[in-house]
C-alpha cells in the first residue's frame, strides 16, 4: 500500500516551527498577556467607592480619555515633560559613559586577556552577585555625609589637594551625577557583557591585514575594530537602555529628591502611591513602551542593515 | 488633569442609577462586586426615607459631624456566646506593625495558631480581599477606608459581648467620630503628625519654635539646604503645605483646587529651598542616623529615634519633636484601627483577639516594641516616663541605653495625650474626583519640575 502522500514532508514542515513553540508560549504568558492588562488598565475606568482600576477586556469597550490626557500632558509641559527629559537626559549619559569606561574593558579583555579572559569577566562580575538593591545601599553609605563624618568616599576626595570640603553627593546639581553613578555602576557589566563577545568574535585576521595593507594601529581600530563591533554597542545600549528607563529605584535610593525623579518614579507613584492612579500609570507605561518600541525599530534596522552588508 | 471634578465622565450619578446598575450586575442583594459596579462611573446621595433601598454609599464622618455607619441585613454581627474556632486565626497588617511575640501569646492562651499576613498599601489589600487571594480574620484599616469597607459590605460589624476591654481605651475612640459607637473598629495606634529634628544639626530647641509666628516655616529655612525630609505620602506632604500657609485654618480635606494648588506650590519651593528629599523611613531611621537634620515626622517614628540611632547614648538626647497643634498652629492626629472581614473563618476568635488586645499589659506591651502608641487610659505623659507600667519596666525606648535612673524625657512630646484628640485635625476619606486632585499635584510636586 503507498503512504500517504506527503505524510513525511508534512511532518518535517512542521518539525522545525515546533522547536519555536516554547518561545512563543513563553512570549505570550509574558509579555503579550501582561502587555494587554496593563492596555485594559490604561483604557478602563474605575469604580468610585475604592477608586480601585476595573479593566476593560474588550477592546470595543475601551476609553481613551486617561491615556489622551497623560499624552496631553507629557507633551503640554509640566511635571511629566520634565520627567521625561530628565530619564532622556540621564540615560543618555548613562549609556555614553558605559560606552567611554566599558569598551576599554571589553576590549582589553578579547585582545590582551588571553588565557585570563575567564577570570577577568569573572572579576568584572563578581560584584554583580550581590542584588542590585544591596549594592546601591552601599553606595548611599560611601556618599552619605553624617555630623561627624564625611563619608568615606569624600575622606578619599579630601586626601587630593583641591577638594577641600565634603561633598553633598545627594543634594544641589551634584545629585544629578549621584544618580548617574548609580545607573552606570548598576548596568555597566550588562554592556561589556555583550561588547566583549562581540570584540571576542572577529576575526584576527581581518586586523593583519588592515595591518599589513598599510594602516596604523589606530586607523585599524577606527576603521576595522570598531565598525565590526557596531553590533556588540548597540546591542548592550539596547540591553541596558530598556531597564533604564524603566528605573525608579536608583533615584530613590540615591537622593530620594523630587528634582532627580524618571519617568520610573511617576509609574511607581500612580501604581503604589494612592487611590484611582492605576489607569494614568498603566498610559505611561504604555507610552514609554512607545517611545522605546522607537528606539527598537531603530536598533532592529540597524541590526539588518549591518547584516545585509556583511553578507556581501 | 485627568480626574478633574468637572470631567463629566466623572460626575456623580444619582442614587437609582446607581442601584440600578447593581442590579444590573446581575446581582439582587447587591455585593461588594456589583456595588463596584454600579459605582464605574460614581455614585452619591443617600436613600430616602422609606423607600426600602440599602445605602450603599460610604459615610465620611468629621469631627464636626460624625458618622453612624450603615448596618445591613445581610451583614450581621456574630451571635453572643458562641465558643471559638479551631483556627488558626490570620492577621492582615502592615509589616513590622504588630509585635509576633504578643501575638504568640495569644495564641498560646487559646490553644490556636496564628498567622500575619502583610501587605503593602490599602490599595494592595483591598484588591486582594475583592478577588479572594487572602482569606484573613483581623484586617488593620485606615480610617479613610473604613467607610469605604462598611458600604462595600467587606467588613462585619461588632459584637461587643466579645470586646469588654474596650473601656480600657479612651472615652473618646471608644464612639469615635469616623465610626460612631464603634460598630465596625476598635482602635489600634494613635500618632500626630509634627516636626522631628537633631540639634546638632539644627540647633533650635521646641520653645523657639513656640514662640515663632509660624513653626512650620522651618521646613522653608534654607540655612538646613539638604538635611529636610518630608513624608513620601500625599496627604501628610501636601497637608504640610497647607499648614505653611493656613496654620490652624487648614482644612485638611478641602476639595478647593486654589488650595491644594497653593499647596503644591509651597512644597515645590522646598526643591529650590532645601532640596527636600520624600521619604518613608527618613525619620525614624534616616534621622537617628544622621542622614537628616529635620523631617516630618509621625510622634510614633521619631519615638523609635533611640533604638536607630548610631551611639544611643549620645545622639537620643539630641532628637526633638514638636507639634504644633499643641500651641494653636494647627496639626494633625490620626489613628489605626482592627476590624473583621465579613468573610472572616474564625470571627469569634477574631473577636476574642481583638479583646486580648484592648488589654492594658498586652497592648502596651506590643506599643513598646512598634513604637506606635496605644490610645489607652492608662497612658499619662509623666507617669509612663517615670514608672513605665508593671511587668514592663525598661521595656520602653525612652529607657533604651539611658543612663539609671533616667529616661530619654526629650522624646515626651512624642506621647499622645486625650487633650490631643480635642485639638487635632483629621484627614478623612475624600470623594475619589478630590482625592485625584490631591493626587495630581503631588505627581506635579514629586516630578521636580
Amino acid at each position: 500500500m503507498a503512504a500517504p502522500a506527503g505524510g513525511i514532508v508534512g511532518q518535517r514542515r512542521w518539525y522545525y516551527p515546533a522547536l519555536a513553540a516554547p518561545g512563543i508560549i513563553w512570549l505570550i504568558l509574558l509579555f503579550i498577556l501582561p502587555f494587554y492588562a496593563i492596555a485594559a488598565v490604561a483604557f478602563g475606568s474605575r469604580d468610585l467607592i475604592f477608586a480601585l482600576p476595573i479593566p476593560a477586556w474588550n477592546p470595543l469597550e475601551w476609553q481613551f480619555e486617561t491615556f489622551t490626557a497623560t499624552a496631553n500632558e507629557i507633551v503640554a509641559g509640566g511635571g511629566l515633560q520634565a520627567q521625561f527629559l530628565r530619564t532622556l537626559a540621564y540615560v543618555t549619559i548613562s549609556v555614553s559613559i558605559c560606552l567611554v569606561v566599558g569598551y576599554p574593558v571589553a576590549y582589553y579583555i578579547a585582545r590582551y586577556g588571553g588565557r585570563l579572559k575567564v577570570l577577568l569577566l569573572t572579576l568584572m562580575i563578581a560584584p554583580f552577585w550581590m542584588s542590585y538593591l544591596m549594592r546601591m545601599l552601599a553606595w548611599v553609605n560611601l556618599l552619605s555625609i553624617k555630623p561627624d563624618d564625611p563619608g568615606l568616599f569624600n575622606r578619599i576626595l579630601m586626601a587630593l589637594p583641591f577638594v577641600d570640603n565634603p561633598i553633598v553627593w545627594n543634594s544641589g546639581r551634584v545629585s544629578h551625577l549621584t544618580v548617574i553613578l548609580g545607573l552606570v555602576y548598576g548596568y555597566i557589566p550588562f554592556f561589556i557583557l555583550p561588547l566583549y563577545a562581540a570584540l571576542d568574535r572577529i576575526d584576527k585576521s581581518q586586523l593583519e591585514a588592515s595591518r599589513d595593507m598599510g594602516a596604523s594601529p589606530a586607523s585599524t581600530f577606527w576603521r576595522v575594530t570598531l565598525p565590526l563591533s557596531k553590533q556588540g554597542i548597540l546591542a548592550g545600549a539596547v540591553i541596558i537602555t530598556l531597564p533604564m528607563f524603566g528605573d525608579y529605584y536608583t533615584p530613590n535610593l540615591m537622593t530620594a529628591a523630587p528634582g532627580n525623579s524618571m519617568v520610573g518614579n511617576a509609574i511607581d507613584f500612580a501604581l503604589q502611591g494612592g487611590q484611582g492612579q492605576q489607569p494614568k500609570g498603566a498610559s505611561l507605561t504604555l507610552l514609554l513602551s512607545v517611545f522605546i518600541g522607537a528606539l527598537m525599530i531603530y536598533y532592529l534596522t540597524s541590526v539588518a542593515r549591518a547584516a545585509k552588508e556583511a553578507r556581501r | 488633569m485627568v480626574y478633574h471634578p468637572r470631567d463629566p465622565a466623572h460626575r456623580s450619578v444619582s442614587r437609582r442609577d446607581f442601584l440600578r446598575r447593581s442590579l444590573a450586575a446581575g446581582v439582587a442583594l447587591p455585593t461588594a462586586s456589583a456595588i463596584l459596579a454600579a459605582c464605574s462611573d460614581d455614585g452619591s446621595g443617600a436613600p430616602e426615607p422609606g423607600s426600602g433601598e440599602e445605602d450603599l454609599v460610604p459615610r465620611f464622618g468629621t469631627q464636626d459631624s460624625p458618622a453612624t455607619l450603615q448596618l445591613y441585613d445581610d451583614n450581621p454581627a456574630i451571635d453572643s456566646d458562641l465558643e471559638p474556632e479551631e483556627g488558626p486565626l490570620v492577621l492582615y497588617n502592615w509589616e513590622q506593625y504588630i509585635w509576633k511575640q504578643v501575638v504568640r501569646e495569644f495564641g498560646k492562651k487559646y490553644g490556636v495558631e496564628v498567622k500575619v499576613e502583610t501587605f503593602y498599601n490599602m490599595e494592595q489589600a483591598i484588591q486582594k480581599f475583592q478577588t479572594g487571594e487572602v482569606d484573613v480574620d483581623v484586617f488593620f484599616p485606615t480610617i479613610d477606608y473604613l467607610p469605604k469597607l462598611v458600604a462595600a459590605k467587606l467588613i462585619q460589624p461588632l459584637n461587643h459581648d466579645y470586646i469588654p476591654k474596650l473601656t480600657n481605651v479612651w472615652p473618646e475612640l471608644q464612639d469615635p467620630y469616623y465610626d460612631k459607637g464603634s460598630q465596625y473598629s476598635v482602635p489600634y495606634t494613635i500618632y500626630t503628625t509634627g516636626i522631628a529634628w537633631r540639634t546638632d544639626i539644627v540647633p533650635v530647641e521646641p520653645e523657639e519654635l513656640a514662640a515663632s509666628s509660624n513653626p512650620y516655616e522651618i521646613f522653608w529655612n534654607s540655612d538646613y539646604a539638604g538635611e529636610v525630609g518630608i513624608y513620601d505620602a500625599y496627604r501628610e506632604a501636601l497637608s504640610l503645605g497647607m499648614y505653611r500657609d493656613h496654620l490652624n485654618e487648614t482644612d485638611l480635606n478641602t476639595s478647593d483646587p486654589a488650595v491644594i494648588s497653593a499647596a503644591k506650590d509651597r512644597l515645590i519651593e522646598l526643591i529650590d529651598l532645601v532640596d527636600v528629599k520624600t521619604t518613608i523611613d527618613g525619620a525614624y531611621s534616616g534621622l537617628p542616623e544622621g542622614k537628616f537634620g529635620l523631617h516630618q515626622s509621625w510622634s510614633g517614628d521619631i519615638q523609635a529615634g533611640p533604638f536607630y540611632a548610631n551611639d544611643p547614648k549620645t545622639e537620643s538626647p539630641l532628637f526633638r519633636y514638636y507639634w504644633p497643634a499643641r500651641d494653636g498652629f494647627g496639626g494633625t492626629i490620626d489613628n489605626d484601627m482592627y476590624a473583621i472581614p465579613t468573610n472572616a473563618k474564625n470571627p469569634v476568635l477574631a473577636h476574642l483577639f481583638l479583646n486580648f488586645m484592648m488589654d492594658e499589659f498586652n497592648a502596651l506591651k506590643n506599643w513598646s516594641w512598634v513604637g506606635y502608641q496605644v490610645p489607652f487610659s492608662v497612658v499619662d505623659t509623666d507617669t509612663i516616663f517615670e514608672e513605665s507600667y508593671p511587668g514592663l519596666e525598661g521595656w520602653f525606648v525612652w529607657d533604651y541605653k539611658a543612663p539609671p535612673g533616667q529616661h530619654w524625657d526629650n522624646l515626651k512630646p512624642t506621647i499622645v495625650t486625650e487633650e490631643d484628640i480635642k485639638i487635632g485635625k483629621r484627614a478623612i476619606g475624600l470623594p475619589v474626583d478630590v482625592d485625584s486632585l490631591w493626587q495630581d499635584a503631588y505627581s506635579e510636586f514629586k516630578a521636580g519640575a
